[in-house]
């Protein structure tokens, strides 16, 4: 009787023990099957994620082998339909493996859960006595002494850390950059703030409009420098002959002073604030992009609308304003007299004005009216501002307008007189001296020393006589001097006047400055063509590196603009073509039924075309033509107006304007 | 190394064969985890990045539109929540001693400030627009996230940090998953507490510079509020939430660089957490209880030398400062050109320097921009001199504070505290009210047991 209990008692602590037992061992067991589960799952996914790396739709090389075929042979269409089945296969592949992905992420959380549930139900059931512990004091000491020992050992780290960080700053870019700056004045911030500060400086104190002499006497403040041994007496005087090769590109000459080791060089520096004025003719590249501007859409010359003041230029001529800082420059002259003037950007006072004297014995040649004596448009580094006359005389002044040096290359043989603009790369200042007709030896490109006006390098040119302006463009990390005339584009290397590649594209009197677009040198002139050319070959790439050649729209005197993909060419006659860079096919035309000379600059998603009877056309720079408002001026325009912050500075023919919002 | 090794033998030899297993598989299962899952979601979020068929099919994809604004109201009821959560918190901790409490605010916290608000605006991120807003007198630093980064703070110094207890979403997510919480060896807990000192001085650094919002760019959590995010965060979080089960809110206490604020103001707050309503029992269920590591034991009795042995620590301590404070200094200028890179504007324009000189072949993707944008490259130079200029200063003084905060902790270790009861430390408890519960006198308070 009394067993039967005892028994009882016995078998169910047996029994519950026993439940205990396989309860445990079941968690377990789940446990470790949760895991090599997972690992299984994992090792999967790795050779999933391993599989679909070599599918991915953005690098696969079969089907990108197949489309570089389709763009060979785009009529294709068996070709074509190959393209399309690759790339849905791939696309199909790649989905396959996400989704093989995901469902593995899924089970492996859902094994995740097993195990945390499994764990908890073996760490429930086999509960952890308390260790005996060290007495309170002691364990606070060796907490103490353990946590110092850690803590040194992180300061240790860091200051290892920062060691190595100061061993993996040894190649120190900028430290070379401040190094170069300080050898070279233009570089360096402070020196491009003093020459703002010189820009900015306030107009002299004299009566009256104060007009600097080109005589040291007059001037009073030193002598104006003559470069020695320096002025060219005409592109004749080059003593290195043409190669009589016509067909091979003509290797670069230089002067014998220029064969001695080390040759000199331009360096490639430009003054900060170079994007933010409008330094040259056409902007900071010389291409009519004014990046940063907020122009004015509407303004009225005739009734004052937005017109901030006009002020008078005493002397006619066509060239464009630039500006730096806040003022404005620009040139004006006849057959007896020249001048340089210095506008305040905010009143419209003239500044200075300074004379620039004739070369005597220099005969002055017959120009054209619509050419004028002073069509070329100036150019500066902050610095420095240079001009240049249809004479052929180049002058040299620093921001007060006082004369630093003058060089004569005149007379030039151009039927419409020299018009090219002056470019500023570094410390070089480039002349494009294009003239005669091509097979005659005369054109030569060149570059002085800003400061001294002494030939830097000078090379000549198998080319006639032209109006373009060089730009120069940055290719993989090397600058290019890119230059048009007829009948070819040429590339030099600004640095040293090497030729890098030539093409022969166009043809006829080219006036039409090259521009840059989306990774091809963009070039148009009447009588020829327009292409599209890849800048990173070398040597004639005529058969080699034109993507495309075109005669839709081919402008004369005013020089493209380019936005986005799209190259919109302006005719004398007003009629625009908007061609497509990729394809040099036309993407739009309009006809705005008016003359125009000057050259179209996009600024602020628009691009404003101003026509010789002042009324300036604002478009929108887009995939069809919209014409956004016309604002008059009430003046003849034939120059290119500069663009600086909100407002546009406008040369007519006898005012100057600013325009901007009141 | 060996030493750990063996340590490590010697302990799991300690443990039953069940507690090795589970070790193991514990650690192996981290291992799977961050490998196995997190990658995957990552790469599910990769999807949008592959490039749309190049063929015409007569789909022509929407044109891109950009989501207006959200209007200034819900910036300033947002402010609302917080100072209501902050409000509500403070209730439930002094007046109310309610652990539920305050779990009903971490999960409307992790609703609202985390799910809803995806994170955004936080108090932590916050550190960066004030830092900008010193450094760039051209921003101006939004109400609301001044707002965001003041309340919190006045709150500490009166209360504690019930912002960490309570309204912060980061805060919230790992509150939720401490599991089964250890205690942390205190050397580990004073080492790796350094950690938020340092990442606050680099954030700061870069915030003040305009190179980047380093704390918003790495932060862990919030790639799970977002449903998405790059997958080397979200794996770094995903293993931090892995390692919360376990070390209690591991983010707040080794990483959250505006814990140091808080803790500075909590540190001087003018109430704080008790944990027992009447007497201390010197139980120590309070401080087992407390997941991280925020309540400390009564001082024990000092022991003979003891004074003159903490005095010799104190002077070894400050010489060690002494010594630190300038040579990291000199270090974190020396650094200064590597710590710049990551600034876009140095980073671009050594890049151009290279690739002006020939060191580097071909372009890259900010380059050929930059080219695009038809800028001398000077103007880019200019700009990350005087960028270098910024780092060159930040960067020594970063520097500095590193050796000031490794020797103030040598210092503190050296400075001796009396607590005559279990105490939560002003600093670093996080007014979770989960000791309330733990303390039998509060049970007695209750009317749950009686205490004889």
């Amino acid at each position: 009787m009394n067993t039967a209990p005892s028994s009882t008692l016995s078998s169910g602590s047996l029994n519950a023990a026993s439940s205990e037992d396989v309860v445990m061992a079941a968690a377990q067991r789940t446990a470790r099957v949760a895991v090599v589960f997972a690992g299984i799952v994992l090792a999967l996914m790795v050779a999933n994620a391993v599989a679909s790396r070599s599918e991915d739709p953005a690098k696969a090389t079969r089907l990108i082998e197949l489309q570089h075929q389709l763009t060979l042979h785009p009529g294709d269409e068996a070709l074509r339909a190959r393209v399309r089945n690759e790339d849905k296969r791939v696309r199909q592949d790649y989905l396959r493996h996400r989704d093989f992905a995901l469902r593995g992420a899924w089970l492996m959380l859902a094994a995740t859960v097993v195990y945390l549930l499994a764990s908890e139900v073996v760490r429930r059931r086999q509960p952890q006595l308390p260790a005996p512990r060290p007495d309170a004091a002691t364990r606070a000491r060796m907490a103490a002494e353990a946590t110092f020992r850690s803590v040194v050992t992180v300061g240790g780290i860091l200051a290892g850390t920062l060691a190595t960080l100061s061993v993996l700053a040894r190649h120190d870019s900028l430290a070379e950059y401040a190094r170069a700056a300080d050898r070279s004045p233009a570089r360096t911030v402070a020196s491009a703030q003093s020459a703002r500060d010189a820009s900015n400086a306030p107009a002299p104190t004299a009566p009256g409009l104060p007009i600097a002499s080109a005589s040291p006497q007059a001037a009073g403040s030193g002598s104006v420098a003559q470069p020695e041994g320096g002025t060219l007496s005409g592109p004749g005087t080059l003593l290195v002959p043409m190669p009589t090769d016509r067909g091979a590109p003509p290797k670069p000459a230089a002067a014998p002073e220029l064969a001695k080791k080390p040759a000199p060089t331009v360096s490639a520096s430009l003054a900060p604030g170079w994007a933010e004025n409008w330094p040259r003719f056409r902007g900071p590249e010389g291409t009519g992009v004014a990046l940063n501007r907020k122009p004015p859409i509407k303004w009225d010359g005739a009734k004052g609308e937005n017109v901030l003041w006009k002020t008078a230029i005493p002397l006619p001529g066509w060239n464009s304003p630039i500006v730096w800082g806040n003022r404005i420059f620009l040139s004006g002259a006849t057959a007896e007299s020249r001048e340089v003037y210095a506008v305040n950007l905010d009143t419209g006072a003239i500044v200075w004005r300074t004379a620039i004297p004739l070369p005597a014995g220099v005969p002055v040649p017959k120009v054209q009216a619509d050419t004028g004596y002073a069509p070329s448009t100036l150019a500066t580094d902050g610095a420095r501002i240079c001009a240049m006359f249809v004479t052929g005389d180049v002058a040299c002044l620093d921001m007060n307008g006082k004369l630093l040096w003058t060089r004569s290359f005149g007379p030039l043989e151009n039927p419409y007189g020299h018009a090219t603009s002056l470019v500023i790369f570094g410390s070089g200042l480039i002349l494009q001296l294009d003239q005669g007709h091509g097979d005659d030896a005369k054109s030569v490109l060149m570059a002085l020393d800003l400061v001294s006006g002494k030939t830097v390098w000078q090379i000549k040119r198998d080319v006639g006589a032209s109006w373009s302006t060089p730009i120069v463009i940055t290719v993989n990390g090397s600058e290019q001097l890119i230059t048009t005339a007829s009948p070819r584009v040429i590339a030099y290397d600004p640095h040293n006047g090497k030729e890098i590649w030539r093409a022969d594209v166009l043809g006829g009197e080219v006036a039409i400055s090259p521009v840059f677009g989306p990774g091809y040198v963009l070039v148009a002139n009447q009588g020829s063509n327009s292409a599209a050319i890849r800048p990173d070959s070398a040597g004639d790439v005529t058969k080699t590196a034109v993507l495309w050649t075109g005669g839709d729209g081919l402008p004369d005197i005013a020089s493209p603009v380019v936005f986005g993909n799209r190259m919109l060419l302006v005719m004398t006659e007003g009629w625009l073509t908007c061609v497509d860079i990729t394809t040099g096919k036309p993407a739009w035309d309009a006809d705005i039924a008016t003359t125009v000379r000057s050259s179209p600059v996009l600024a602020d998603g628009r691009i404003y075309l101003t026509a010789s009877d002042g009324v300036t056309h604002i478009m929108e720079a887009g995939n069809a033509f919209k014409l956004l408002a016309k604002c008059p001026l009430g003046e003849e325009v034939n120059a290119s107006p500069a663009f600086v912050g909100s407002r546009i500075i406008i040369r007519g023919k006898q005012h100057l304007y600013c325009i901007g919002a009141k | 190394m060996s030493r750990t090794v063996l340590r490590l033998a010697r302990w799991t030899e300690r443990g039953s064969g069940t507690c090795r297993s589970l070790l193991a598989a514990s650690a192996l299962w981290s291992v799977l985890l961050v490998s196995g899952i997190v990658p995957s979601v990552a790469w599910a979020q990769e999807q949008k990045k592959q490039p749309p068929p190049e063929f015409t099919s007569g789909y022509f994809p929407p044109t891109p539109t950009e989501p207006s604004p959200r209007a200034d109201t819900f910036a300033y009821i947002d402010v609302a929540l917080l100072a209501a959560v902050l409000v509500l918190g403070t209730w439930f901790v002094f007046k109310m001693r309610s652990r539920t409490g305050v779990r009903v605010l971490v999960v409307f916290s992790a609703l609202y400030f985390g799910f809803y608000r995806m994170g955004c605006v936080c108090s932590i991120g916050s550190i960066q627009n004030v830092a900008l807003a010193l450094g760039d007198p051209s921003y101006r630093l939004p109400v609301t996230v001044g707002a965001f980064f003041v309340l919190p703070l006045v709150f500490a110094l009166f209360v504690g940090r019930i912002f960490c207890g309570t309204a912060c979403p980061l805060g919230a997510i790992q509150d939720l998953v401490v599991l089964r919480p250890v205690q942390t060896h205190p050397a580990v807990d004073h080492t790796l507490g350094l950690v938020p000192y340092l990442y606050l001085g680099l954030s700061a650094l870069l915030a003040w510079t305009g190179a980047s919002f380093l704390i918003c760019m790495y932060d862990p959590f919030i790639p799970f509020y977002r449903m998405g995010g790059a997958w080397g965060v979200i794996a770094f979080g995903a293993a931090l939430l892995a390692l919360g089960t376990r070390v209690g809110r591991p983010y707040c206490r080794y990483l959250c660089p505006y814990g140091v604020l808080l803790r500075w103001a909590s540190a001087l707050s003018r109430w704080r957490v008790r944990i027992t309503p009447g007497e201390c029992l010197h139980c120590h269920l309070c401080a087992d209880e407390c997941p991280f590591g925020a309540i400390h034991p009564p001082t024990p009795a000092e022991q003979a030398g003891g004074r003159q042995q903490a005095r010799k620590g104190l002077i070894r301590a400050l010489m060690i400062t002494a010594a630190l404070v300038p040579l990291l200094a000199a270090l974190g200028y020396a650094a200064s050109p590597t710590i710049s890179r990551t600034h876009r504007d140095v980073r671009l324009a050594e890049r151009l320097w290279a690739e002006e000189r020939g060191r580097v072949r071909g372009t890259t993707d900010e380059t050929d921009a930059y080219r695009q944008l038809a800028q001398p490259f000077g103007i880019a130079y200019a700009r990350a001199v005087e960028v270098r200029r910024r780092f060159d200063v930040g960067s020594a003084l970063l520097g500095a504070w590193a050796g000031l905060v490794i020797g103030g902790k040598l210092i503190l270790l050296h400075v001796r505290r009396r607590r005559e009861d279990y105490e939560a430390d002003r600093a670093s408890c996080l007014s979770c009210a989960r000791c309330y519960m733990s303390c039998p006198v509060e049970h007695e308070r209750l009317g749950l047991i009686t205490l004889e």
